[in-house]
């Protein structure tokens, strides 16, 4: 069979026992096919069932597609992450599949290196060429200078590329530090019975937007809002700006930057003093937890103590209780204090492993464990959070650079990205470091590609989904695994004996038959789960019990821990106030963090720059259907701009539109201002997304990229903001009573 | 009396802009000609590339081709509508100025009546809006004032049109028989024969009389129409019952305004001092002061009303006018069509020539601002303030707007080469009348 | 359904939560997707000539740091007495008998009086043609047209799948019901913040939901009588 296709839609009026004809799109019948081309009806909708890649959270998608061409998106309604729904980027997804700036085929460079000059080559060619870099390294016995370069997410591609890297003697696998906004104060694998929930406490964890799961969280976020049969929830959102999460919020507190640590204190200062506690127990603290009373924080946080009171017996006296908690306020800082405080108020609640709690660890599983695992235990993956420093002076280096996009990310890594020996790129497109690459070998885009993901659920604690082709690629690229098991078999040896496949498709069938063994079912041969699995996208294991017997801890229970400052009992001076704050991890004014020691007269703004949430971290960038929708909170499309708040501009005499310079010590970027209502005075923020210098005709040129304030991951610096004359150009879709007529748009 | 012209002169006179070309003349057909073919080349332009090239948006989808279409629509008013009054009020003195309004009525009201074409986002379907049997049994909507435009309009056009040649048969007759060649042949067709004949004078007579009986309703609903075309829209400050008188007396405003200019020039340009004399534009100055009057009596209302009101969709509208982003237009407007004119034409000294003249200009400047105001800046501001917009004109539409104005001027002048821009006959009819025994006192 | 409702043919309307709904602007990507809307880049957007069916207003009210944010997805809402059809002189948008505001592209000629006289600004202009480059038209839903410049366009309640769903229910010789019909916008919404169906049965979840105390139609005032309830945010 040259050719499969795995679920045929059946005309109107067929009968077939199928899982989807309760969602919706009744017409949808799905029914697992094995059809050659040559049986293809025109005019007919084929909906095939895979997985979203465009964020981590695997939404499962089906996809509707008629004469081998995909033309629209859908969420999988069975799907326990998203139940059908998808979030704007996963409608957008097509936009990626059909990008006029796909690279159409492997190609070498031609020019100097950045020159942007290329030649098509085949893909025997490509392979053999960085398949003789390879050996031509090894017998010089530097193997070790070979990395393989991916982002965190265990896909085929990682595991395989890995595994040929391990056995070919590279000295690591490097992951950048993409991270999956889980909860901090708990770790990956617990879930927030956000549904369930009456009183929802939030400290910065945009579960809307970038969280965890956004969509997961948005059907529970409907849920909470209005269910006929409870009451609405209510819920209380605390972050220095106001995200599109904050804006749902029914209350909105802009507590101070690096302050989240003592809004928690002073909510269970308030709910001890109170009596209000649920917990069994309570720590002993070192330090008296009355010195964080809301009437004593109320200078630093910003949050009249009143207020903090109020919110405390609120949140105390709830029904189902609930804190959640992002990592960006832990942002800038080394510890993980500020967020342990909010996993402090569940515990208060005592709503582990209750409903609308939070829920207990999911089971781990690993869809790959028996075919793809590491051969050795001293084979290791390092999380480089400083790239630049790690390849720095590394001119031996041999670069396999794959989903990542380092020299966007930490532009100044392209001076050292120049000077490596070579860089392989497995990029679908042109981005900034396939810009300085010698040799490409454009992977996939993942409605072309195989793979197994194990998404994120609240409402099931295993779940695996299918990532299969919905199309064939229409331009000369492969999946990345199949390249390098195709390299295998060029290099031999060892390499080849290592991956012992013929292909990522082979790969996941025998994972997923292994999984039907082992983990989602007591199948013999598993033939029957595989072809469920190819026509629903995803199977699920059981669902969660909120009384299941293995309780939730948060990472650090507060207690001990507490540092110990002054003598006990009497109020603290400011200065002890400022080092405990510095110990626990807060930030102090003027010392924000490390890379922004920048003297307070000087930068007298803290610049928050936040993932955008169509953009993210800006691989969407180059999707005009995510370019030209209008920012939902301040209406922008098609490029950058920095929020201030109205009395910092007018003190500034900015107006809404005018282009200033944002300053930091690390330099400056001219973009246009929009006067925001929703931040705090002494707070500017700029998305992320745009700025691109390569990536297509609809990223590159467009916007700038604050990356270059944020080398190192730290989202929040020091900076200034002035006026500045050169123009630039902000558009913007819709205006407000407050914007004027005569705003530009 | 005393400075009456002879027969001889008369002819001689008011043929002479027919029958000789000066340097002026050229001059103006060339740099108007010009400028009109910028505005074709625009036009083709927007054919070509599509309605995007000029400035229109969402909210705001009409502009500058529906205020020129207003604005000329409007001008058209002067003509037929003020011939008509005066032929049916029997105003002798409107005798050396019928002609040369009904020619400005016919000239703008076909330049009006391009631009619901021109504005359309496919021009080439514009024969859609036409009643006629096809196949497909498909009808315009006649519920819609657009529709309603298609019908006055044309009727309006035909009318007009009649008007002005039913009148002119005597003076082409005359024409034929003192030129030769291809003219002759052309006036030969043109005058249809005439002979000047008993019966044949009876039966002009009696056409023009019911011409301009007809014609004045037909006038009135014109403008009334246009008004639809914004009364019918629940848009704040459209939605208003005093549209149509509203329009029909700013239409006649500008209408006079525009016939007041055009005198002025052509009295100019073709030496016609002794026929469209001082009496002429302090008649007309004096109805373009009681339509001054009565034009802000309107505005007053309509923005009294608006603002008493204080619905807040309308206010914005009226805010953005009074004192917002519109107000330097609605101020320049007023200055234009009232503060300056209304005393201009109200103190008899200042009543001359020049001075009817320039109060002419401004309230042409001051209408054509006013049609623009009612357009734009309701559409800017919608009722869900989200979706507020603002407006910019390309070029394209400059060009347009430029080009209606050198297509006049262009309209105009071949006119007045064909055809005398007085009424010969008209205006010897009248000096006979005059040396009756039964006639009144003179006007002078 | 009642004998009565089974004789009429079905009214569509849609419910919008404002309460759940999040403002995330997942329906907006989702109609653009399913109904073919081009995207007009940024030189065009920045003269205000986005195209879209439906967008969530964004309001703020108040000061810092007593701000307040209201969404508001904003589609055509099918008036009952729509004010953009009498105007249209060639009855290129007019009422279907199942209550909707159609629009037929190839009928308009452009001149955009429809657009003028929505109350709601939801009627789009192809001020050119539209254009993808390739390979992105490949994306393009086989099963709606491609309007060309000079045309209007807005909301059509997603008729394509209006007309599947009417199609299978008669197929199975029953009246449509509660899922037949899922607009794009309301099968993407991440919060299920919308519902659509047929508010002629009394028993349908919109027509359940249109007489929550919390329903209110927008500009209602001017009596359109829109098919698209929305339920106001809660407390
Ligand atoms: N400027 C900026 N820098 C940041 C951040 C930010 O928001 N902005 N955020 C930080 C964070 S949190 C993260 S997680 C990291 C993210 O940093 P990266 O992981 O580098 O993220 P992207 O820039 O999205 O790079 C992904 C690249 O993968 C390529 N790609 C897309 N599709 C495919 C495919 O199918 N196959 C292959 N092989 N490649 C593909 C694209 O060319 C794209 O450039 O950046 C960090 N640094
Ligand atoms: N839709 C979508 N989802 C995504 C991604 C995506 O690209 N798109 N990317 C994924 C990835 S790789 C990542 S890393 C995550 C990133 O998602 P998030 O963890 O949400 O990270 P940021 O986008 O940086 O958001 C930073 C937010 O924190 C706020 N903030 C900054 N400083 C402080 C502070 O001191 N205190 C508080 N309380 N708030 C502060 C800012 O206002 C800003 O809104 O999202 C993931 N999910
Ligand atoms: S949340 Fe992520 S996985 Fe889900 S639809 Fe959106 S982008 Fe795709
Ligand atoms: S998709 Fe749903 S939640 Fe998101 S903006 Fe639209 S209606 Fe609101
Ligand atoms: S919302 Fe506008 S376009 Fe839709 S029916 Fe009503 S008036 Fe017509
Ligand atoms: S733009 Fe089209 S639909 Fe609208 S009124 Fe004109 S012809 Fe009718
Ligand atoms: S109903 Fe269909 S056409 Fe209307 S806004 Fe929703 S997706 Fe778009
Ligand atoms: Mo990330």
């Amino acid at each position: 069979m040259k050719r499969r296709e795995f679920i045929i839609l059946t005309g109107v009026g067929a009968t077939s026992a199928t899982m989807l004809g309760a969602c919706g799109n009744p017409e949808n019948k799905l029914i697992p096919a094995l059809i050659p081309d040559d049986e293809y009806v025109p005019g007919i909708d084929y909906w095939k069932a895979s997985t979203c890649a465009m964020c981590p959270a695997g939404c499962g998608i089906i996809v509707r597609t008629r004469e081998h061409k995909a033309n629209k998106i859908e969420g999988n309604p069975l799907h326990p992450v998203n139940r059908g729904a998808l979030c704007a980027r996963g409608q957008a997804g097509l936009q990626v599949l059909y990008n006029p700036d796909r690279i159409k085929g492997p190609m070498k460079r031609a020019g100097e290196r950045g020159e942007g000059k290329w030649e098509e080559i085949s893909w025997d060619e490509a392979i053999k060429t960085l398949a003789d870099k390879l050996r031509e390294t090894k017998a010089q016995g530097r193997a070790d200078s070979a990395l393989f370069v991916t982002d965190v997410h265990n896909s085929v591609d990682a595991l395989v590329g890995q595994r040929f890297m391990e056995a070919y003697g590279s000295s690591a696998h490097l992951t950048l530090p993409q991270f999956f906004d889980d909860d901090v104060s708990y770790g990956p694998r617990v879930a927030f019975d956000l549904a369930h929930a009456t009183y929802l406490l939030s400290f910065g964890a945009r579960f809307l937007e970038t969280w965890q799961s956004p969509v997961t969280y948005s059907l529970a976020y409907g849920a909470f809002r209005q269910t006929s049969g409870r009451a609405r929830g209510r819920f209380v959102h605390v972050e220095p700006r106001m995200s599109l999460t904050a804006a749902n919020a029914d209350e909105w507190l802009p507590a101070a930057v690096g302050t989240e640590g003592v809004v928690a204190l002073g909510i269970a200062q308030v709910i001890i003093r109170e009596g209000l506690s649920r917990a069994a127990s309570l720590p002993t603290f070192a330090r008296p937890i009355d010195d964080y009373a809301p009437e004593k924080a109320a200078d630093k946080t910003g949050i009249p103590a009143e207020r903090l009171v109020r919110i405390a017996r609120e949140f105390a006296s709830a029904e189902r209780p609930l804190a959640i908690c992002s990592r960006s306020v832990d942002a800038g800082t080394a510890g993980y204090n500020n967020s342990t405080w909010v996993g402090f108020l569940n515990t208060l609640v005592d709503n582990h492993n209750k409903k609308g709690g939070v829920l207990r660890e999911r089971d781990y599983f690993d869809p790959f464990e028996k075919l793809l695992s590491r051969l050795s235990d001293s084979w290791n993956t390092v999380f480089a959070t400083n790239f630049p420093e790690t390849i720095k002076g590394r001119e031996d280096l041999v670069l396999l650079i794959h989903q990542v996009n380092p020299a966007y990310m930490t532009p100044e890594v392209r001076d050292e990205l120049k000077a490596v020996q070579f860089i392989a790129s497995f990029s679908s497109f042109m981005d900034e470091t396939t810009h300085l690459a010698d040799l490409i070998l454009p992977d996939n885009t993942y409605l072309e590609s195989w793979d197994l993901t194990r998404p994120f659920s609240i409402d099931a604690n295993r779940v695996v989904s299918l990532t299969q082709p919905v199309v064939k690629p229409d331009v000369n690229t492969r999946q990345t695994a199949d390249v390098f098991i195709a390299l295998s078999r060029e290099i031999g040896g060892e390499v080849e004996q290592a991956i012992p496949f013929t292909s990522a498709e082979e790969i996941i069938k025998r994972a997923a038959e292994d999984l039907a063994k082992t983990t989602f079912a007591t199948a013999v041969d598993g033939s029957a789960e595989l072809a469920s699995l190819t026509e629903r996208g995803f199977w699920k294991g059981e669902t969660t019990s909120t009384d299941a017997d293995a309780p939730v801890e948060p990472r650090n229970v507060p207690g001990a821990q507490m540092p110990k400052i002054g003598p006990d009992g009497g109020s603290p001076s400011r200065a002890e106030v400022e080092e405990l704050l510095q110990r626990l991890g807060v930030h102090v004014e003027g010392e924000l963090s490390s890379s922004s020691k920048g003297d307070e007269a000087e930068y007298p703004l803290h610049l928050l720059m936040y993932e955008q949430s169509t953009f993210g971290d800006g691989s969407m960038a180059n999707l005009p259907l995510l370019q030209e929708l209008p920012d939902p909170m301040t209406s922008v499309m098609w490029g950058s701009w920095v929020e201030i708040n109205p009395v910092t501009a007018a003190q500034l005499g900015i107006a809404d539109g005018d282009p200033v310079d944002v300053t930091t010590e690390r330099g400056s970027v001219l973009v246009p201002a929009v006067v925001y209502p929703g931040i705090r005075p002494d707070v500017i923020a700029i998305p992320y997304g745009q700025g691109h210098v390569a990536y297509g005709r609809f990223a590159t040129g467009r916007g700038i990229n604050p990356a270059l304030f944020n080398p190192w991951y730290q989202r929040t610096v020091r900076a200034r903001v002035t006026k500045a004359s050169t123009e630039t150009l902000l558009i913007r879709f819709g205006t407000s009573l407050p914007e004027k007529i005569e705003t530009k748009r | 009396m005393t400075n009456r012209p002879a027969d001889a002169r008369i002819n001689a006179d008011l043929l002479r802009s027919v029958t000789k070309t000066g340097r002026g003349w050229w001059a103006t057909v060339i740099v108007a000609g010009i400028v009109f073919l910028a505005a074709v080349f625009a036009f083709c332009c927007q054919l070509y590339w599509g309605i995007g090239v000029w400035g229109i948006n969402r909210p705001i989808m009409w502009a500058l081709g529906i205020t020129n279409f207003v604005f000329w629509i409007g001008i058209s008013h002067a003509g037929t509508l003020i011939s008509a009054i005066l032929r049916v009020t029997g105003a002798e003195w409107r005798r050396p100025v019928t002609r040369c309004a009904e020619a400005v009525t016919v000239f703008a009201l076909m330049i009006g009546a391009m631009f619901p074409i021109i504005h359309l986002g496919r021009p080439l379907f514009f024969y859609w809006l036409v009643p006629y049997p096809n196949q497909r049994g498909l009808w315009p909507n006649f519920r819609s004032p657009l529709s309603w435009d298609f019908f006055a309009i044309n009727t309006y056009l035909i009318g007009s049109v009649i008007y002005l040649y039913v009148p002119l048969i005597p003076d082409l007759a005359l024409l034929r028989d003192k030129s030769r060649g291809l003219r002759r042949r052309l006036y030969r067709l043109l005058s249809l024969g005439w002979r000047g004949t008993e019966l044949q004078w009876s039966r002009l007579e009696k056409a023009v009389q019911i011409m301009a009986v007809i014609i004045i309703p037909v006038a009135v609903s014109v403008h009334t129409i246009v008004s639809w075309d914004f009364a019918m829209a629940i848009q704040p400050m459209w939605h208003s019952t005093i549209f149509g008188p509203y329009f029909v007396a700013g239409a006649i405003f500008s209408g006079i305004a525009a016939l007041i200019l055009a005198m002025s020039i052509i009295r100019r340009a073709f030496h016609l001092e002794s026929y469209l004399r001082p009496v002429h534009f302090n008649n007309l100055g004096l109805l373009l002061l009681t339509m001054s009057l009565i034009w802000f009596y309107f505005t007053f209302a309509e923005y009294l009303t608006a603002w008493y009101g204080n619905e807040p969709s309308e206010m914005a509208v009226f805010q953005s006018k009074i004192s917002g982003a519109f107000s330097p237009f609605f101020w320049v407007m007023i200055v234009c069509c009232f503060i300056i004119p209304a005393p201009v034409l109200a103190i008899k000294k200042l009543r001359t020539i020049r001075g009817t003249t320039i109060a002419s200009l401004t309230v042409l400047v001051g209408m054509w601002i006013e049609r623009f105001l009612i357009i734009v800046p309701t559409l800017s501001q919608p009722r869900l303030t989200f979706n507020w917009g603002s407006y910019r004109p390309t070029w394209v539409e400059i060009a347009l707007t430029a080009g209606t104005f050198a297509y006049f001027v262009l309209l105009y002048s071949v006119f007045t080469k064909l055809f005398p821009i007085v009424a010969i006959w008209e205006y010897k009819e009248g000096l006979t009348l005059e040396r009756l025994p039964a006639q009144q006192p003179s006007l002078d | 359904m009642s004998e009565v409702d089974k004789q009429q043919k079905p009214q569509w309307g849609m419910v919008i939560d404002l309460d759940r709904c999040t403002g995330c602007e997942a329906c907006v990507v989702a109609c653009r997707v399913e109904n073919n809307i081009p995207t007009v880049g940024p030189e065009e957007a920045a003269k205000g000539r986005v195209i879209d069916w439906i967008r969530v207003e964004r309001y703020f009210e108040g000061e810092f740091p007593d701000v307040k944010v209201r969404f508001r997805p904003v589609l055509c809402q099918h008036c009952e007495e729509a004010p953009c059809e009498p105007v249209c002189p060639v009855y290129a948008t007019y009422h279907t008998d199942e209550g909707l505001n159609a629009q037929v592209y190839n009928r308009c000629v452009g001149t955009r009086y429809c657009a003028n006289n929505c109350p709601y600004t939801v009627r789009s202009f192809n001020f050119f043609d539209p254009h993808w480059d390739a390979p992105l038209d490949k994306a393009l839903n086989p099963e709606v047209s491609v309007r060309s410049r000079g045309v209007m366009e807005k909301c059509t309640f997603c008729i394509q799948r209006i007309r599947k769903g009417e199609e299978k229910a008669k197929d199975e010789g029953r009246p449509v019901r509660d899922g037949d019909v899922v607009p794009a916008c309301v099968q993407t919404c991440p919060t299920k913040a919308m519902y659509f169906g047929n508010l002629a049965d009394r028993e349908s979840e919109v027509s359940r939901l249109s007489k929550s105390n919390r329903a209110s139609r927008l500009l209602e005032e001017l009596g359109t009588k829109p098919r698209v309830i929305y339920l106001n945010k809660g407390e």
